[in-house]
């Protein structure tokens, strides 16, 4: 998993490591949760932008490297704005695709169409909301590779029954980190498409080989309440390994290849180490019917960033960028229909 | 008072050990490289969120970040006007708060989720124009396209069927559409309402239900469906936890989604129970105007519930498990255990 990179092992200059540490506390982020809980219920779902807003806070600022921490600047009201139009849109289409299939369909190609412009902007918000040391991030990625990464490739990994998903993987990963930037200074990325057909590789082989065991065990214990039970939970512990898989490999593929300015991202989470902190995440989760929500986000936080380190040359030479106004909207339109893109 | 902090200029990405220095009417920021004088009006004190270190600003690229939260909060003091998020930030760290929280959040979610979404869904679903409905059953009917063939009932089988069953249909409404349809076998015996205005039958249980008047018994419980508006119901309550959900959770994504979901797709397989028992109650009511026995319905249940077992192995076991067993499916099953409705058909007086 944790493969050193060839194309950057050449140019080897004197670098630091230096690691990613979360700060974050289970009971500390219960507490902001549930009041943003019960505060959104209150407003009928208006305050769920502050939020989103402190929860994501929350978990930048106790993000920290080199010392200081990572920060989030996005206004609420502007979250709100976007939210606003994401959630009527959200209802429209939802109504119309229970009650009318054909217009759904309609809507649907519209949605398609306007798609990439979201996906850019809604990026591109995420970015500059983020700073460190005081410096935002940034995208500058255009509206034609846009078109290109979020319908282009995915089609064509779909015409491909899947085998160019990979590919179209590489592609946004290309789209994404050729073109982030912070401050001044743009990353780019040197993964390649054999390191996102690892990500393939890996969920097609732990679901085949769980599967085969699933089955295999269904089949000695046959009809009785413990086989229910042990089905059941044998299904769970299969989509959550295969969500660790998709998670860990993904992850690794695109954060052992990011460089800025000479800084290398490196980073050694595994599969099994993902599931492990996932699965017991998810049976607790479901036991408290979600109250264990806040610690099971805490406890994944805290293995992604504590796996992830750079190899820096020098993290203080970084100036910031000219900024213009942003509106969240791309970025709620974006959220609300769970695109896959980003970090 | 004094507070230490790191001085950022929003410019390079180099922190500055720096201090404020402030009274009730000026703020002096200094760090290695200058100093600030500010208006203590102008100062920004952000509100505490955990224990994360807090910035002060003044409306410009620069700041200043502190981890005393003792003087940064008489800072805010000294400042005044402090804004609610610092009432939000009290209420997160006032333990009787959190729990009041906690309590108020699982009461409106069950209490939305067991009487709020059920009724409004209710009401909304009776005023869906039958048009809709209509528009419904087709979209439906095309989705599953290849499950359901063209029957191989002849047409005057199925004319007269449709003849008996509209006969002893209530008047109170526009007739529901009786369709006949070859489904794939794992569908076996079944009827199916698609929406307020669309029954479908399967060949297979045309087939196995030899009287009419069981035909007619599946006829009401399915009609009993339709005017009720359950599958409009079912579809609209869906999407308002879609639509609440994504509300509450807004930033969940992945399991945690999965770990919420979860417990509602249960409770929503509660409602399409009790949908089912107020269907078999419409059907033994209409049995009863008719002047039929509802023993008919009791037997084409029986009948049905032989056909399944017949195809996965028989499923009657007589051990001390066997109730444990049933609460469980009991609690899963999308309809009753058979046995239990045939019991509750059999159960009515007849008046």
């Amino acid at each position: 998993m944790s493969e050193t990179n060839e194309l950057v092992a050449e140019e080897e200059v004197a670098t630091q490591t230096v690691r990613f540490q979360f700060h974050g506390q289970g009971s500390e982020f219960f507490r902001i949760w549930i009041v943003n809980l019960v505060l959104t219920l209150l407003t009928l779902g208006i305050y769920s932008a502050w939020a989103k807003v402190r929860t994501k806070r929350y978990f930048y600022g106790n993000t920290e490297l080199a010392g200081d921490r990572f920060d989030y600047l996005a206004s609420p009201i502007a979250i709100l704005k976007g939210r606003i139009i994401a959630v009527a849109f959200l209802v429209i289409y939802t109504l119309v695709s229970y009650f009318a299939a054909t217009w759904s369909f309609i809507l649907f190609i519209v949605l398609m169409l306007v798609m990439p412009f979201v996906v850019m902007r809604a990026i591109r918000f995420n970015a500059v909301m983020s700073s460190w040391r005081g410096v935002r991030f940034g995208f500058n990625g255009e509206l034609v590779d846009a078109y290109k990464t979020v319908l282009l490739w995915p089609l064509f990994g779909i015409v491909t029954f899947g085998l160019g998903m990979p590919y179209a993987w590489y592609k946004q990963n290309q789209y994404l980190y050729n073109h982030y930037a912070y401050g001044q200074t743009t990353a780019t990325t040197s993964a390649a498409a054999k390191d996102f057909y690892r990500v393939l590789f890996a969920v097609f082989g732990v679901s085949l080989g769980g599967g085969l065991l699933l089955s295999g065990i269904a089949f000695v214990l046959s009809e009785s309440v413990v086989a229910l039970i042990i089905a059941g939970a044998g299904y769970l512990a299969l989509y959550v390994l295969i969500y660790a898989a998709f998670q860990s490999t993904y992850f690794a593929a695109v954060f052992n290849n990011v460089h800025i300015k000479g800084n290398r991202l490196q980073t050694d989470v595994t599969i099994t180490g993902l599931f492990a902190i996932v699965l017991p995440n998810t049976i607790f989760t479901i036991m408290t019917l979600g109250l264990y929500y806040p610690w099971a986000a805490v406890r994944v936080a805290r293995y992604m960033q504590e796996h992830l380190w750079v190899e820096a040359v020098d993290l203080d030479g970084f100036v910031a960028a000219q900024r213009d106004q942003e509106n969240a909207l791309g970025d709620e339109i974006g959220e609300a229909f769970d695109l896959g893109i980003g970090i | 008072m004094q507070l230490q902090g790191t001085y950022f200029d929003g410019i390079t990405s180099v922190g500055q050990t720096a201090q404020l220095t402030a009274d009730a009417r000026s703020v002096r920021v200094s760090w290695s490289g200058g100093e600030r004088a500010l208006a203590i009006q102008d100062l920004r004190v952000e509100a505490a969120l955990g224990s994360l270190p807090r910035s002060v600003s003044w409306g410009a690229d620069d700041y200043l970040i502190s981890d005393d939260h003792a003087t940064l909060d008489a800072l805010a003091q000294l400042r005044g006007d402090r804004g609610w998020s610092f009432w939000v930030s009290r209420l997160e760290a006032n333990l009787s708060g959190v729990a009041v929280a906690v309590m108020f959040t699982l009461a409106t979610l069950v209490l939305f989720g067991l009487y709020g979404i059920p009724r409004i869904t209710a009401s909304i679903a009776h005023q869906l124009p039958l048009a809709v409905s209509a528009q419904m059953a087709q979209s439906t009917m095309t989705n599953l396209a290849s499950l359901l063939q063209e029957s191989e009932l002849t047409e005057s089988r199925q004319q007269q069927l449709r003849l008996y069953f509209s006969d002893h249909e209530r008047t109170d409404a526009p007739s529901v559409d009786v369709h006949f349809r070859r489904a794939r076998s794992f569908v076996g015996p079944n009827a199916l309402t698609l929406s307020g205005t669309t029954v479908v039958f399967t060949d297979a249980i045309v087939e196995l239900l030899q009287d009419d008047q069981q035909l007619l018994a599946v006829f009401l419980h399915e009609l009993g469906h339709a005017r009720m508006r359950h599958v409009e119901q079912t579809l609209l309550q869906s999407a308002g936890w879609a639509v609440l959900l994504t509300f509450i959770t807004g930033d969940i994504g992945g399991v945690g989604e999965l770990a919420l979901t979860l417990p509602f797709a249960i409770g929503q397989s509660a409602y399409t129970r009790e949908f089912e028992r107020q269907a078999d109650a419409f059907a033994v009511a209409e049995l009863q105007r008719l002047g039929i026995d509802p023993e008919v319905f009791a037997q084409a249940l029986e009948e049905l519930e032989r056909s399944h077992e017949g195809e996965s192995g028989d499923t009657e076991h007589s051990d001390a498990s066997e109730a444990v067993h049933r609460k469980l499916l009991e609690y899963l099953a999308s309809h009753p255990i058979t046995a239990d409705r045939i019991a509750a058909i059999r159960g009515i007086p007849s008046s």
